[in-house]
Order: structure tokens, then sequence, then C-alpha cells
């Protein structure tokens, strides 16, 4: 969202920007994560769009583009972040929507620069004593053309998004119901 | 017999190349290739676009460095239109830009390079991250990262409408002043920026410089190339990121060349392979000659090394002072040991900070004209910034109504990509042909040969699993598996 040109720079330096800051925000977020002029990676943008105002107080619907780092700004102050992103299927495995936990996916470190994962920053925070999510959950949608500049998806890309979206809504239904189990039912599958 | 050796990301959507190393008969190194899957169908995917559109659509190609584009694509709308921008537009681009630098530098220097050079490149693997890093430098050095950080990006959205994919540029200015109650606020930022640089330099001289095996490293041959440099100057050939002409010196640091980003098509030609993606550009003058380096060869390079080999100097004092320091460490200009890239940029922090100070200081930055309404037909805009990973140039052709009927962008990586193949293959070399090598060692010792570079390979924007696990595949001639190196 840009932001008025006449807002003062308190204000601006207040809002949502940096790491670590305690801000009274949502404590539940939805995040979809990707790139809208790359085709196929635009699926989880789209899937938290067709997300957006279905969910009532206590749950923010957020779209990014970045990653590494860079996380840690939507990150910081939340409760519990599901994740929607993309992945591109090896010839091996079926081409179903996945679900996983943080915790499945192990302290990889990142040799190159940019790619510092969501395991490398719960260290960071937890080792600068900075606020991390209590639950991190990842869905993601497989894809075929991630590559090629074009704002359309492909067709059979774009018709997964409700399934998609159906799925986050139970997720964050069963945490937003103290009766139901804290974590998603579907089974978890590490990519 | 031919054996093949590839070094694989197992994901794939992180954007990443993967490195194929190909042996002879006798078991050494015949060629080692890094290869990128590269972003396809840009030039098609803006034709029929709206010029004005370019600096949100191109800041939007990378997660990384979206304020590089987004500055490239706004000066070539300058250009497109002949349009002079005000004093104050200037300037506040340039200081954006100088966060931009700052924030982007002090990122790589402490959570991305930092495992090679403040953890040492020899430590265990378990150290060898941002958590080694943490532990060398201690807790508090981290949370004030972190906390420079949100500082500099904080002004960044001030400026830009948001710290990242800034909506600040415009053909002839930008699209917001700044309000002269604001400025106390930069000058603050800015001076504990500049605390902050040199801060790192200092953490770098004491870990770094005063290791003998670190600086060993650093300058042994395994990570030497004597090619040219590259870099933006300004009119007295000092480095500068926003503006001014690229400056080109050979391998002895004599000037070899100077041109204007109108003239980057007779200065830069690109060479295909039929293994990768990704052009090569080269010296046109001198021509495409393989992978090599020496002065008969067209390989040049960009990014901090580079830019402070291609200048004569840097404009504010203390930056000028840590370059002289880091030529007269390492036996005079130009330097050729990739490893010292990481130093260089430490240097570039200075400049950085020292620059946005001086600019957020000037009276003339909050002056309300920032903006030169364009009244020319459009028809080319050229433009070429420094970004934090080398020089990038954009180029718009459009019809009367700025519509862009072509575009052509050379980005940072790319400029880098001959000298960064050179680097992986010797270094390839030097840990396969010893045969030495612990599977750990021989993956680090490998990505330190880019890393260095501070690379940006495809654009994508994913997360998942998290980072880059790597393989390596040695096969037979007839492609069966013969050994397996894992990391993950």
């Amino acid at each position: 969202m840009i932001k008025p040109a006449d807002r003062g720079i308190t204000e601006e330096i207040s809002a949502r920007g940096g790491g670590g800051e305690s801000l009274p925000v949502s404590t539940i977020l939805v995040l979809g994560l990707g790139n809208e002029l790359l085709t196929d990676d635009a699926v989880g943008i789209r899937v938290a769009e067709r997300l957006q105002g279905q969910f009532q107080g206590g749950v923010e619907v957020r779209t990014t583009s970045l990653f590494g780092l860079s996380l840690l700004d939507e990150l910081a102050g939340r409760e519990k972040v599901l994740l929607v992103d993309s992945y591109l299927p090896d010839d091996l495995a079926p081409a179903e929507i996945r679900e996983f936990d943080l915790d499945s996916v192990g302290n990889v470190r990142a040799p190159c620069p940019h790619f510092v994962g969501l395991a490398e920053i719960r260290e960071i925070t937890h080792a600068l004593g900075l606020g991390f999510p209590r639950e991190v959950y990842v869905l993601a949608i497989p894809v075929s053309d991630p590559l090629t500049f074009s704002t359309e998806m492909s067709p059979e890309v774009a018709a997964r998004v409700d399934e998609a979206a159906e799925r986050v809504r139970g997720i964050v239904q069963s945490w937003l119901s103290p009766d139901e189990p804290s974590s998603p039912s579907q089974t978890v599958r590490p990519l | 017999m031919t054996q093949r050796i590839t070094i694989d990301p197992i994901t794939r959507l992180e954007g990443h190349g993967k490195i194929e190393v190909f042996l002879d008969d006798a078991g050494k190194v015949a060629r080692a290739y890094f290869q990128v899957p590269e972003l396809r169908g840009f030039e098609k995917f803006v034709v029929g676009r709206p010029a004005e559109e370019m600096p949100q659509i191109t800041s939007r190609i990378c997660g990384v460095c979206p304020t590089a584009h987004h500055m490239a694509a706004t000066k070539a709308l300058d250009d497109l239109y002949q349009v002079e921008p005000p004093p104050a537009a200037q300037k506040l681009r340039e200081m954006v830009y100088c966060i931009f630098m700052l924030e982007d530098h002090a990122l790589h220097f402490y959570f991305l390079g930092g495992p090679d050079f403040v953890v040492g490149p020899k430590a265990s693997k378990g150290e060898r991250n941002i958590l080694g890093v943490l532990g060398r430098v201690g807790v508090d050095v981290g949370k004030r990262v972190i906390e420079m950080r949100k500082e500099l990006r904080a002004l960044m959205g001030y400026l830009g409408g948001k710290p990242i994919h800034p909506v600040f540029g415009l053909p002839g200015g930008v699209a917001k002043p700044l309000a002269p109650s604001d400025q106390s606020r930069f000058v603050e930022v800015a001076k504990k920026s500049l605390d902050f640089a040199l801060f790192t330099l200092s953490t770098f001289e004491q870990v770094v410089l005063q290791n003998k095996a670190y600086v060993d490293t650093i300058t042994s041959e395994m990570y030497t190339h004597r090619t040219y440099y590259m870099g933006m100057v300004d009119e007295k050939n000092r480095v500068n990121f926003y503006d001014g002409r690229i400056r080109i010196v050979d391998p002895q640091g004599r000037e070899f060349g100077k041109f204007g980003a109108r003239e980057y098509l007779e200065s830069i030609a690109e060479h295909v392979e039929p293994w990768s993606y990704m052009k090569f550009p080269y010296l046109k003058k001198i021509g495409w000659k393989g992978f090599a380096d020496g002065a008969e060869s067209g390989v040049f390079s960009v990014a901090p090394l580079a830019r402070l080999n291609a200048s004569d100097g840097l404009a504010t004092p203390r930056a000028q002072e840590a370059c002289e320091k880091l030529f007269a460490t390492l036996g005079g200009k130009p330097v050729h040991h990739t490893l010292v890239f990481h130093w260089a940029r430490v240097v570039e922090m200075i400049y950085a900070a020292e620059r946005f100070l001086e600019l957020a200081e000037d009276p003339e930055i909050v002056d309300p004209n920032v903006r030169t309404i364009p009244t020319c037909v459009p028809k080319v805009g050229m433009a070429v910034v420094e970004a934090p990973r080398g020089t990038l140039f954009h180029h718009y052709e459009t019809d009367n109504a700025g519509v862009v009927t072509r575009a052509n962008l050379i980005v940072a990586t790319q400029n880098n990509a001959a000298r960064i193949a050179l680097s992986v293959d010797k270094a390839a070399r030097a840990l396969l042909d010893g045969s030495t090598a612990r599977d750990d060692g021989l993956l680090n010792m490998v990505e330190m040969a880019f890393r260095a570079y501070d690379p940006c390979l495809g654009c994508s924007t994913h997360s998942l699993p998290g980072s880059m696990p790597l393989k390596v595949s040695i096969r037979d001639s007839r492609g069966n598996l013969l050994r397996e190196i894992r990391r993950d």
C-alpha cells in the first residue's frame, strides 16, 4: 500500500518496516509470498488476495515479494503465521498442495547470500532476543513456470487457487477455535 | 574418460545457479561452469506498456535490490523525456540511494558474507553461518545491526513510499519533498549510520586483518584474477553510486575507457555460451577471448572492489582514508583478489554513510521544488547506476506516446558473470585437482569463490525450504553416478 504523501515522519517511522519492534499487530498472519510478474510465482499472492476481508479481527492477510531476512519485518510481533508459497515439484513427487510446519524443515544453513531461510531467521531472532511466531506453518502450491515474465498464471495453477484458499481457511479456523486441534490435520510433508 | 561433477541446488525456486565440473582423463578439472536459471521474457513483457511504469515494474524483478532497478529506470525516464530534475530532487534521489547501499552492504557484511570472514573460512560447518557471526561479534552487535537496518528502512519508507518497491522516482524528479521539520531525523540517523560504518571497519580490521591466516587466504592465487574493472565515477574520477560516467581500467590500473550511459552499447557486448542462459558481457574493444583474465581478455569486473579499482578514490574523507589503507595494505592499485570485495564493501559503507550525512545536512534538500514536468516527445532513454552488486544499465525505446517498443537491461551480477565463472573454475581446479579437500571444504571453498561477489542470481522470491542445499554429483562419461556429496 502506498502511504499518503503528506503523512508525517513520526508516523512513518513507527509504522511496520523494521525487525523486532513491538507493535499492535494481528496475532495471526496469513502471508502470500511470490512475484506477481513471474507467471506461476504469483500464486501465493493470488491466494492471499482471494482471502482478503474473509477473516474477523485478529487475523491479517498480507502479501510480500521479499524473502530472506526481510521476512523479519513481516513476522515480528505475530503469534502464528501461515505462509502461502509455491514450489516446483521434482519429477518423482506428485504435484499436490503440501503443508508442513517450520519445525520439519530443519536448520538448513544458507551458503549463498540472499537465501537465508525461515529456520535461520528463527535462530537469529532467538539469539538476539527478538520475537518470533510461536507457530509457522507453510502451504505450498505446485507450479510449472516461475521464471517467465507474465501476469497470467498457467491455467492449471490458477485452477488451484480456490482449493488452496479453502485449505488456508481451514488452517486459520483451527487456530481460531480453541476446541479444534491446534495444528492442521493434513499430513505434514516437507519439501 | 570424462567425468562430470555437478553442484546443484536440490530445490529450485530460489533461482540459484549450479556448478558443473568436468574432469579430463587424468582426473584433473578440464572446465567448471557456473550456470544460472535466467528469468525469461522481460523484453516481451514490457513492450506495449507505458514507460512511466518501468520504475515500478523493474523494481519488482528482484526482491533483493528493488531500489537499484527503481533508480536506474527513473533516470532512464529522465533521459527518455530529456528532462533535468531540480537540484533538490537529485539530492533526494542520491540520499535514498546511499541509504539503500548502506543497508544492503551492512546486511551482506554481517549476515551473509560474515561467515567467511568473521567466523573464518576454515571454521567448522556448524559455525559458518549467521549464528556463528553473532557468536564472534556478540549479541549486542547483532542487535545494533538489526536496529540500524530498521532505522534506515524507515527513512527509505518515508521518502520512497515504502521501504521496498519504492514509488519515489518520476521522470524529472521525485514524488515527495523532504519536509524541513523532518530533516533533523535524517541527520540524526546519518550520524548514527556513520558511527556504525566506522565500527564495522574496525570490526573487520580486528577480526580479519590481524589474522594472518585470513590475509593469506584473501591474497591466495586461488582467489585472484587480473581482469579489467568498471565503475561509475564523478568528474574527478571518484566513486559515485548514483550518477556520473563509467570508467574502465586495465589490469595494470590504467584508464582504458570512459563512457556515458548512452554509449554503453559501444563499449560492452554480450557473449553467449551454449551451456548458460546468462549472457556474458565483455569489453567490445578487446573482444571475447574466452574465460580468461589478463589484458588480452575482454573479461571485466564490477561491484565494490571493481569500483575502487576503477576510480581515483572517494569523495568523503573517512572513506578515502579507508580506501588508501586497503590499497596500501595489499600492495597498491589495482587489487585483483576476489575476497577483497568484502573489504571494499565496508569502505563503500563508510562512503555511503558520509555522503548520506552530507546530503541530509544540505539546506537545499528541503526545497519543495522536486519536479520538472516533462514536455519533450519521448524516443530513447538510457541510464546507469551502481547497484550494490555492480553496474546496472537500463535502456528503453518508445513510440511518441511513451509506450515501450524495446527494452534492454544489463544487470549487475550479469556484468560480473564471466569473472564469477573464472573464480568458480579456478577454485574447483585448486580443490579437486589436489584431491585433498573434504566434502564440506570443497563446497565451502567453491562457494566462497562466488559469494564474495554478493551475486544475485535469478530474482525469485521464495523462502522455502529456506536455504539452498547443495549437491555435488560426480559422473563418468556415460552419466553413471560415481559419487555424491550433499549439504542439506
